[in-house]
């Protein structure tokens, strides 16, 4: 199946198990990830995914089960205590807000230093055209 | 979820539930017990970040815990592919239908599910299981199966579809 750039609902169910699992080529999965960002109304595409992991889910039944060491918990615990829930997104959103500011600043610091150091040859053209 | 108001007690709980099943296909991917429960770890803190975002539309939470400790392994594997696979002897290389027999420490439900979903593989026809085992349990992407078994990316596209298709159908039967 070929990709498209506006993906429909049932080309994306064809390709739900494959996204699910995470075997689709990257310009696939990207197109698939899109599609499902875009606002509804979907036919079925979500549920298609939930299926399918559903499944995937089911598989790990063919291997056993296997705990993890006493340590791994404690090492998890130690890493959440100094990042809270939700700490990607607010540190992606924040780095966003950031990047404006320096943008703006360096935009500001500019236009402001353009304008200062024009400034004398301003004066200069203005003292020799008043002649 | 009450992992995403930030409860530890609640993150606990999934761990304790769904570890074992991280770990296992981890494990089965990596080949590695340490490389696995760092697939793990990374996963439960991606739980921790991300619960806010979890949509119960894509899948249950096992599902969920598993899709992401799949993809962390993915990545991890590929990462080491590209530094010399690593392996500590703890799975060896054998099929998914011999490693799906049940050890006798299991608990019964677990024993059940075990050989049910073992059973839903074995009535897969041979190419699409070979398929779902490459993509599932080894990590390849569709186009490393189609080179590796010398099948056209078409047919590998249609079998990971029809095999899964199938497997659902198969694993909602083996429940009623």
């Amino acid at each position: 199946m070929t990709v498209s750039d506006d993906m429909t609902c049932e080309e994306f169910t064809e390709m739900a198990p494959a996204y699910a699992l995470a075997v689709l080529d990257e310009t696939e999965g990207t197109a698939c990830t899109r599609h499902l960002a875009q606002g509804g109304p979907h036919r079925g595409c979500q549920e298609a995914v939930g299926e399918a992991r559903q499944v995937m889910a089911r598989l790990t039944a063919a291997v056993p089960a296997r705990p993890p060491s006493p340590g791994l918990w404690r090492a998890i615990e130690a890493r959440i205590a100094v990042v809270p829930p939700g700490a990607v997104d607010r540190r992606r959103r924040l780095r966003t807000i950031g990047g404006w500011v320096v943008a703006g600043a360096v935009i500001g610091f500019t236009l402001v230093a353009g304008a200062a150091l024009s400034l004398p040859f301003k004066l200069i053209w203005a003292a020799l055209h008043n002649d | 979820m009450r992992v995403a108001a930030g409860e530890v007690a609640a993150l606990r709980a999934l761990y304790d539930e769904h570890a074992p099943r991280a770990m296992a296909i981890a494990l089965r991917i990596l080949r590695s017990s340490e490389e696995a429960e760092d697939a793990v770890q990374e996963t439960f803190l991606e739980v921790w970040r991300r619960a806010a975002q979890f949509d119960d539309r894509r899948g249950s939470a096992v599902a969920w815990v598993v899709t992401i400790a799949r993809s962390r392994a993915i990545d991890r594997l590929r990462a080491s592919t590209v530094a010399g696979r690593v392996f500590d002897g703890v799975m060896p290389n054998d099929d998914v239908l011999r490693t799906a027999l049940p050890s006798p420490a299991d608990r019964v439900e677990e024993r059940r599910d075990g050989a049910r979903v073992a059973t839903a593989l074995a009535a897969l026809p041979a190419a699409q299981r070979e398929t779902i085992e490459l993509a599932y349990f080894e990590g390849l992407s569709q186009s490393e199966i189609a080179v590796k078994t010398g099948t056209p990316l078409g047919t590998v596209k249609m079998r990971v579809k029809l095999a899964i298709d199938k497997l659902s159908g198969l694993l909602k039967e083996g429940e009623e």
